[in-house]
């Protein structure tokens, strides 16, 4: 049977790569996940690089440039502006240092926090109340499956990590981006 | 239908051993080159798994070549690196990036013809009626 790879890592690994090579590659993507991030949003929206410069009234050499840079060279500036392009949000938070079971429970208190403000908010009217209900039966079953899809990769490979997370919009076709670090960068739609 | 469970793409690399052992060579020989190649498949492949349309996925550094295939290139990463090509074709139906070679400008008329050969025959083997 011919193999497949899930990951260019795991392809890396078994094409022989040498190992330190291979780890750097890794750790040069890891510096990039701001702008690999900002490539993917412009491409789910269906972008080519020159429409996104078209709508950021700048040159298409700029937006390539945006998409190859280190997340340490990025300004908030192209967040802002790429976001506006895409009808996003931008969110920055810096939290503390937290062990990965403590940051489970930090988004777990946040989703309670809003799903009781969504049932504060549509209890007045009876057609929110059924609409609300039934994104709460929607949203347990997915907590679920995502829980269940974390509990099948503990016999995976273990990826490497960087300090940051970058995260986006869950949208029509989207996975919960659930990674949790120091610093979150998210563009909210 | 409300409750389907959220969609995983789940698109996979596959490699030939043509493609697994000039890797090897250049990873070797020019790794910065490899390196410039590797990161930005990461890229398209992570694009393309939340995508899930290769048509969608454009950038400088993609280059269109015959029967469906594309090139990522080292373009953008500096001036200093030798002219390289990653080549792969999205196999839609099967979800299947495949990676048929990699090279560089001196061997881009062979790696191109090796690589639409594959598509070619990977197409014709799935028109032939199965007996």
């Amino acid at each position: 049977m011919e193999k497949t790879f899930n990951s260019v890592d795991e392809m890396l690994k078994a094409s022989g790569v040498d190992d330190g090579f291979r780890k750097d590659i890794q750790e040069e993507i890891n510096k990039k996940q701001i702008a690999q991030s900002l490539f993917s949003l412009r491409c789910k929206e269906n972008l080519t690089q020159a429409q996104m410069a078209e709508k950021l009234k700048c040159s298409q050499s700029r937006i390539s440039k945006i998409e190859n840079s280190y997340d340490k060279d990025l300004c908030v500036g192209d967040l802002l502006d790429y976001a506006a392009a895409l009808n996003l949000n931008v969110e920055i938070g810096i939290v503390p240092q937290m062990k990965l079971v403590d940051k489970i429970k930090y988004h777990a208190f946040a989703i309670k926090h809003y799903a009781e403000e969504l049932a504060h908010l549509a209890k007045e009217d009876k057609t929110m109340v059924e609409g609300v209900s039934r994104f709460f039966y929607d949203a347990v079953f997915n907590l679920v499956n995502i829980v269940a899809g974390a509990a099948k990769k503990l016999h995976e490979p273990k990826a490497l990590q960087s300090g940051l997370s970058v995260s986006t919009s869950l949208n029509r076709s989207d996975n919960l981006d659930t990674k949790m670090t120091d610093t979150n960068v998210e563009c909210v739609r | 239908m409300a409750n389907e469970p959220m969609k995983q793409n789940g698109w996979k690399l596959k490699t030939t051993e043509k493609y697994d052992s000039k890797l090897k060579w250049f990873c070797k020989k020019h790794p910065n080159e490899a390196r410039a190649v590797l990161e930005r498949l990461e890229a398209y492949f992570k694009t393309l798994n939340e995508c899930n349309e290769p048509q969608q996925v454009t950038g400088a550094w993609i280059h269109p070549e015959p029967h469906g295939v594309k090139a990522i290139t080292e373009k953008g990463k500096g001036g200093a690196l030798k002219a390289t090509r990653l080549y792969m074709f999205p196999h839609k139906k099967e979800l299947i990036l495949l990676l048929p070679t990699i090279g560089d400008k001196n061997s881009q008329k062979e790696d191109i013809k090796y690589c639409s050969d594959i598509v070619q025959k990977l197409i014709a083997d799935e028109i032939k009626p199965k007996v």
